[in-house]
């Protein structure tokens, strides 16, 4: 009677999975008990199923539940479940096991599936300072977290998102740093999505924001423990979600794109300088190639003599506008960027030769465009990495600019930025001025601004978002 | 939700406006008018905005959570508030008008030779609109993050400018009449600390963020001094020729000529500086506009106010000579009555009741 029953379990499970073809099932017969196991034969550690399941449930004389949960079974993870949450749990890579005679079940953790191991990611290279970046395995990626925090304050909160990924999505906080009213915001605004699947963390960014029409990106995405550990101490709430090397935070600031983890590692002398040279990058990628038109179509009478001579004689003659020539130019820039991200590395020096020396070269030399066209758009260009997380956004403003420089002048660039940091200041995210510490001016964070003081004298977390202890050293 | 502005940017916001009107075209325009004493003239008016600020001070501390319309109802009633605020919106659509003109006078000598008037409608129109559809809040923090830059150039200009005292003119040359006239002629392009009275309710205020207010609208007050007295010292009896002041002042030090056209620099701070004072002009015009007609919203008032500014524009009735004849003259009255009557006429009251309460 209780085998029949047990089976009957297994094909009730199977049938809820939907006889799925990696859906394994195992009926061990111990005496007149007997233990059913369920699982996903592509999601566990076939190793441990054997050595940590199977043989010490056959060598073993009795078989209860209890006998199972405490001393059988030979791996960490054990847990009764009812029959209810059993095809979940098989989902999520245990091995559900169904005892004779036994309304409960339990479910052994023994996960595991093929993940890269932690490595300095593409686009965060540090001179001095960790390496390790995340991987796609989300329980890597906890512990990368964990191993930074020995201590009973960092809080771990699970939320599945996504009718048919039911993706793990982790919460990470400090208790009695992160504010409370903030991490309660996050989970609900994560347990409010309502979607078919989170794929990756970028899945999830637009459900997040405040103002997700918005240009401007307004969560924290980074590929780094240390980084992400540092924000955490600042008051920040981490999201690590399953299958994706990029962990979000939030409250985020767009000052926050400025900053650097080698900022920390380096004198604070020459980070504030970087931090200058970041903030002027931002500037010459979004403004320059706009101003160069407004000189050239609107302003002649302000180009210093000498150089209005050096444009005049190197244009003479170009068979486009000045703002079509710089249009021109700056597509060719972006069709090459394009393509060589999507090609094989092999073929990556034969684009850029092609790109520099035949398409620049030749292009100048034929007269279809100008030297100082081609050095605007190319100094505009690289300066749009000096703010790698912002190329994208930086590189729509470049356009805007331009069109607004060609078709406006200097008054249409300055009227441009000022309405640009209004918008700016107007964006909110969690509580936290966008602008901040500089729009609303907020002088405590000031000290981790443009120009940065020692870390030993920051003495406060950054009061520009919510925290629940505003110290940070004494 | 209600926007509010910290004390901070409410000081940044009337720091600002105190350049509004001031750094081109009426330094000369006081030395045509009063000669030397243009410059007495200058510090008297600007002791007017001072008081002014100080009446502010007043009605605030007594009536801290009300706006200023409900304050002249309380003690004028509805038809006087209305009357006021009337008067305010006129005013407020003038000084936009005198803003807007004397900027594209400015704009047209300096960096557009050949571009048409209505480049510079659409793209003020453009900033303005959509930055009061934002609201005080982001104004007033975009006017934060841009304070320091524009008062650097500020500094930066004086600094190059630095220029022979020895011709810098006399006072009391005319004769008291003179005085009268100079001060009458030319209030209407003071008196911007009633952008403060308008935004009273959206302005968080203690008794002791005073000091933060004349800290910041003290170091415009110096700087409004400095460049009138560079001015002065530079130009001299010639003063009245120059019509852009901030520039001139930086194109005519000969000691930097080698490094270029440095009036650039002045070129961008207006800029900036037309750009957010005339969002701030625009957006408490719309406050006026909406306590008049209470049931309208922003987008309604913005509409309204694009159409009458392009119409009025568009009719060629208002350039900028006769916007500048308009604020010397009739527009002087209007100044008399929101200037100095009405914030003394509620201080009046507010005393008055108070007195009656103890």
């Amino acid at each position: 009677m209780f085998f029949s029953d047990v089976k009957q379990r297994i094909q009730s499970l199977k049938k809820q999975l939907n006889s799925s073809s990696d859906v394994g099932s195992r009926l061990v017969e111990k005496g007149s008990a007997c233990v059913g196991m369920v699982y996903i034969k592509s999601m566990i550690d076939n190793a441990l199923f054997v050595d940590g399941i199977c043989k010490p449930i056959a060598d073993s004389e009795q078989i209860s539940l209890q006998l199972l949960a405490t001393e059988i079974i030979k791996t960490a993870d054990v847990a009764e479940v009812e029959m209810e949450q059993a095809a979940d749990k098989i989902l999520l890579g245990n091995v559900v096991l169904i005892i004779s005679g036994e309304e409960k079940l339990l479910a052994v953790d023994i996960l595991k599936y093929p993940a890269r191991i932690p490595s300095e990611p593409p686009t965060s290279f540090v001179i001095q300072g960790p390496r390790e970046g995340f991987t796609e395995d989300i329980r890597t990626n906890i512990t990368l977290i964990r191993r930074r925090f020995y201590n009973k304050n960092l809080v771990l909160k699970d939320v599945f998102v996504g009718r048919y990924s039911n993706t793990r999505i982790t919460i990470a906080f400090l208790k009695g740093i992160a504010s409370k009213e903030v991490v309660n915001e996050i989970i609900e605004k994560l347990k409010s999505i309502d979607t078919d699947g989170i794929i990756d963390s970028h899945y999830i960014i637009k459900h997040l924001e405040k103002h997700p029409r918005s240009l401007f990106k307004q969560v924290g995405s980074m590929e780094k423990p240390d980084i992400v550990a540092a924000k955490m101490l600042e008051g920040r709430v981490a999201m690590i979600i399953d299958g994706s090397p990029i962990v979000l935070t939030l409250p985020f600031l767009f000052f926050e794109e400025v900053q650097a983890s080698n900022d920390y590692y380096n004198s604070y002398i020459y980070s504030s300088f970087i931090r200058v040279v970041r903030l002027l990058g931002i500037l010459i990628a979004v403004v320059i190639p706009g101003i160069y038109i407004a000189l050239r179509v609107f302003h002649q009478n302000i180009i210093p003599i000498k150089f209005l001579i050096t444009i005049t004689n190197t244009t003479k003659g170009l068979p486009f506008t000045p703002f079509l020539e710089m249009l021109f130019i700056s597509l060719l820039f972006q069709i090459l960027y394009e393509v060589s991200l999507r090609l094989p590395s092999y073929l990556g020096l034969a684009t850029s030769i092609v790109g520099a020396l035949i398409l620049g070269d030749t292009g100048v030399k034929a007269g279809l465009i100008s030297p100082p066209g081609v050095i605007i758009v190319a100094l505009a260009k690289i300066a749009l990495y000096t703010v790698p997380e912002q190329a994208y956004q930086l590189t729509i403003l470049q356009y805007l600019f331009l069109f607004i420089g060609g078709s406006v002048g200097l008054i249409g660039i300055i009227g441009f930025l000022v309405y640009l940091v209004i918008y700016l200041a107007s964006l909110d995210s969690y509580g936290a001025p966008y602008l901040a510490p500089y729009a609303p001016r907020v002088f405590p964070d000031l000290e981790d601004g443009v120009f940065m003081k020692p870390t030993n004298s920051m003495k406060m977390r950054p009061q520009s978002f919510k925290n629940a202890n505003k110290t940070r050293q004494k | 939700m209600k926007q509010t502005l910290s004390s901070r940017q409410g000081a940044i916001l009337a720091s600002l406006l105190l350049f509004a009107n001031k750094i081109l075209v009426l330094p000369s325009l006081l030395y045509e008018n009063s000669k030397a004493d243009g410059f007495f003239i200058l510090i008297i008016l600007l002791g007017v905005e001072l008081c002014l600020l100080a009446l502010f001070f007043n009605i605030k501390t007594a009536h801290p959570n009300l706006s200023f319309y409900d304050v002249i109802k309380k003690y004028i009633g509805i038809v006087g508030a209305k009357i006021f605020y009337s008067l305010l919106l006129i005013y407020f659509f003038f000084k936009i008008m005198l803003l807007f003109n004397i900027s594209y006078m400015y704009f047209h000598v300096q960096v557009y030779i050949d571009v048409a008037y209505y480049l510079f409608l659409f793209a003020f129109l453009v900033v303005m609109n959509s930055s009061v559809l934002r609201g005080i809040r982001p104004i007033g923090r975009g006017a934060e993050f841009f304070y320091f830059f524009i008062i650097g150039c500020m500094f930066f200009i004086i600094l190059l400018s630095f220029a022979n005292f020895d011709r810098f003119p006399l006072f009391f040359d005319s004769p008291p009449a003179q005085y009268f006239k100079g001060l009458f002629s030319n209030l209407f392009c003071f008196g911007d600390m009633l952008v403060l009275f308008v935004l009273m309710d959206k302005i968080e205020f203690k008794k002791k963020d005073e000091t933060k207010f004349f800290k910041y609208i003290g170091a415009s007050v110096v700087i409004l001094i400095l460049i009138y007295f560079m001015f002065y010292s530079i130009f001299g009896q010639t003063s009245f020729i120059h019509k852009n002041a901030i520039s001139d002042i930086i194109t005519f030090s000969y000691r930097f000529i080698d490094l270029g056209r440095l009036d650039i620099i002045a070129i961008v701070t207006v800029m900036f500086l037309s750009f957010l004072q005339l969002s701030i002009y625009c957006y408490a015009l719309c406050e006026c506009f909406m306590k008049l007609f209470s049931k309208l919203s922003i987008v309604y008032t913005i509409v309204v106010f694009d159409a009458v500014f392009i119409a009025v524009v568009a009719s060629s009735l208002v350039n900028y000579l006769t916007v500048i004849n308009l604020g010397m003259n009739v527009m002087g009255y209007f100044a008399i009555v929101l200037h100095l009557i009405l914030p003394i006429l509620v201080l009046c009251f507010i005393k008055f009741s108070h007195r009656r309460q103890q």
